[in-house]
């Protein structure tokens, strides 16, 4: 392959305008395919490189999508610039444009000087998940070039047709499971390793020292902790849980007393491992302080239940002492754990195809969106810091894996409500088991802003929570 | 690499920018504590495109060689010009 001469790059003159380019590449994001991974050279440079030998978007756009890891990025090619986020949407990407047709891309939405009468509130997320645009020099008008896809796109909820097709399981243990999910486990047991390790490598046989993990104690975080000490041969492991001050428990959590069981059977499992704890008791008057911050960082997702979750994000990755943070975000997306999904489920009024495919279609559409509803907003909270969080479980790999079973592998919501602290998520639990965190494996999910009280500090009994997802914060919206 | 950043303006605003005062980007230069970066690029005969990044060095072991306002520095590469 022929290969461009890399242009010198020198002190920087602030005065110097650059007429001639030819292509530049913004990379904000990691690389993991073992193909692109060079450890002599970063990622933005095997990036660039590739680009530069592309001739056409098709090819570009060809380019991006067999990339795996998180990011978004601006190309500069001659005439046009490029610009998008990958698959999931793990980095955020906000454009706005003002009414001279100038045009503004940035991760964050910003105040620009008023010359350009664009300010935080014209910025809005314009660039989905996985969505490619170009913006040619002779129209600016953002044009799709496409949507980036799995290589292996979800298959459809069930191949199987009544009751009895589906694996004896005991809806009350995680013991009494079969063959068909203990395969399966096994699988994920080692996607999960390999998903791990790529994103604590550093170069060949380099990895961080010390990472650290939002730890709410629950499935997800407990999961993640035990992959990093049972594989990662880290200095420390720091598990951080944040708590919030409320009237009525003061800085008591169920998030604080699940950290401290899920912290003991870590420990008793893996006792090498340099697991660190770090409670950290957030007082209303911090998150006073911290409003305005969170407000921007946020935006443009300025909900309540967005308020709730930004605001848990923002302190725990404060109190993160180190850049690289691991999270089990996702997880409920990919093997179905929210309520919502038993409650689809439900609707079915035990027609067996029906309930299941209905079941299907709310953790398919929730993983779609994703990128939308969470994982911007995320990316900006935490980047806020100057730090970076890590998703194993959006590993492209695993879930290709995960998407490629029927949705009964996934979750048993047939178990009903009163177990659906083993139906949901049937498979990771069974994973959980497997690895001898029993406690954790049956431990029912506690969501972020109700685990660690940051809905009941922010709201301070606001009746419409109940409208979160939609209801625009006033503690938020005053900032703009 | 932690934030990036373009704008294609208008040609006669270049003059009146500030772009080497870090305020001009707001909460954007939050993001990567080591490293900013920016370039300003004809981009047709009455705009310019500026290119602008926030570098977090996490991965590379030997990284790129990047321009700073002061010289070169090591960091995660972010703008790489051929």
């Amino acid at each position: 392959m022929t290969w461009p001469l890399q242009k010198a790059l020198h002190v920087f003159d602030a005065q110097a305008y650059k007429k001639a380019s030819l292509f530049s590449t913004i990379f904000n994001g990691e690389i993991y395919n073992p193909k692109y991974f060079d450890p002599q050279i970063s990622d933005t440079t095997i990036l660039s490189k590739n680009l530069a030998v592309c001739q056409n978007s098709d090819q570009i756009f060809d380019l991006l999508s067999d990339l795996d890891g998180p990011f978004s990025l601006i190309y500069h090619a001659r005439n046009k610039i490029y610009f998008g986020r990958d698959k999931f949407g793990r980095r955020s990407l906000l454009s706005a444009t003002n009414s001279e047709g100038e045009i503004f891309i940035s991760s964050v939405a910003i105040n620009l000087p008023d010359m350009f009468k664009i300010r935080m509130k014209n910025f809005s997320e314009t660039v989905l998940a996985g969505q490619i645009f170009e913006i040619s020099s002779q129209n600016f008008e953002p044009k799709l070039v496409g949507k980036l896809q799995l290589k292996q796109p979800f298959l459809p909820a069930t191949k199987i047709q009544s009751p009895e097709d589906l694996p004896s399981v005991s809806p009350s243990n995680l013991v009494q499971t079969s063959e068909f999910y203990q395969n399966l486990a096994q699988k994920i047991d080692q996607f999960l390793e390999n998903s791990i390790l790529t994103r604590t490598k550093i170069s060949s046989n380099i990895y961080a020292k010390n990472v650290s993990v939002f730890f709410s104690g629950g499935l997800d975080s407990t999961v993640i902790a035990y992959y990093l000490g049972k594989y990662g041969n880290f200095e420390t492991i720091e598990l951080v849980n944040v708590t919030f001050w409320t009237a009525h428990g003061k800085f008591t959590s169920p998030d604080r007393e699940h950290a401290e069981s899920a912290f003991l059977e870590l420990t008793k499992l893996l006792p090498d491992a340099n697991f660190v704890k770090k409670y950290v008791n957030v007082p209303t008057e911090d998150l006073e302080k911290q409003a305005q911050n969170i407000a921007f960082s946020s935006y443009p997702r300025i909900t309540i239940i967005d308020e709730s979750l930004a605001t848990s994000l923002h302190f725990l990755a404060q109190h993160a002492s180190h850049k690289h943070i691991f999270s089990g975000l996702g997880a409920d997306e990919l093997f179905g754990g929210y309520t919502r999904h038993l409650r689809a489920f439900q609707k079915g009024e035990e027609n067996f195809l029906q309930s299941w495919q209905l079941c299907f279609d709310e953790v398919y559409q929730e993983f779609q969106r994703i990128g939308e509803r969470n994982l911007g907003r995320d990316d900006r909270m935490i980047s806020f810091h100057g730090k970076e969080i890590r998703l194993p479980f959006l590993d492209e790999n695993l879930v290709e894996f995960v998407g490629s079973l029927d949705i009964f592998a996934k979750c048993r919501p047939d178990f009903g409500a009163k177990s659906w602290n083993l139906g949901a998520k049937y498979l990771l639990r069974l994973v959980a088991q497997n690895l001898g965190l029993t406690e954790t494996a049956t431990r029912m999910k506690q969501a972020m802003q109700f685990g660690t009280r940051s809905a009941k500090a922010l709201n301070k009994g606001n009746k419409k929570i109940h409208k979160a997802d939609s209801t625009v914060s006033d503690n938020l919206a005053q900032f703009f | 690499m932690c934030g990036i950043f373009a704008a294609i303006i208008k040609h006669e605003k270049i003059p009146s920018l500030d772009v080497k005062n870090l305020d001009f980007f707001g909460q954007l230069n939050a993001r990567g504590p080591d490293v900013n970066f920016y370039r300003i690029y004809e981009f047709n005969s009455e705009s310019s495109l500026i290119l602008a990044g926030w570098t977090l060095n996490l991965r590379s072991e030997t990284p790129t060689l990047m321009p700073t306002d002061e010289g070169l520095v090591l960091g995660e590469a972010f703008l790489i010009e051929f």
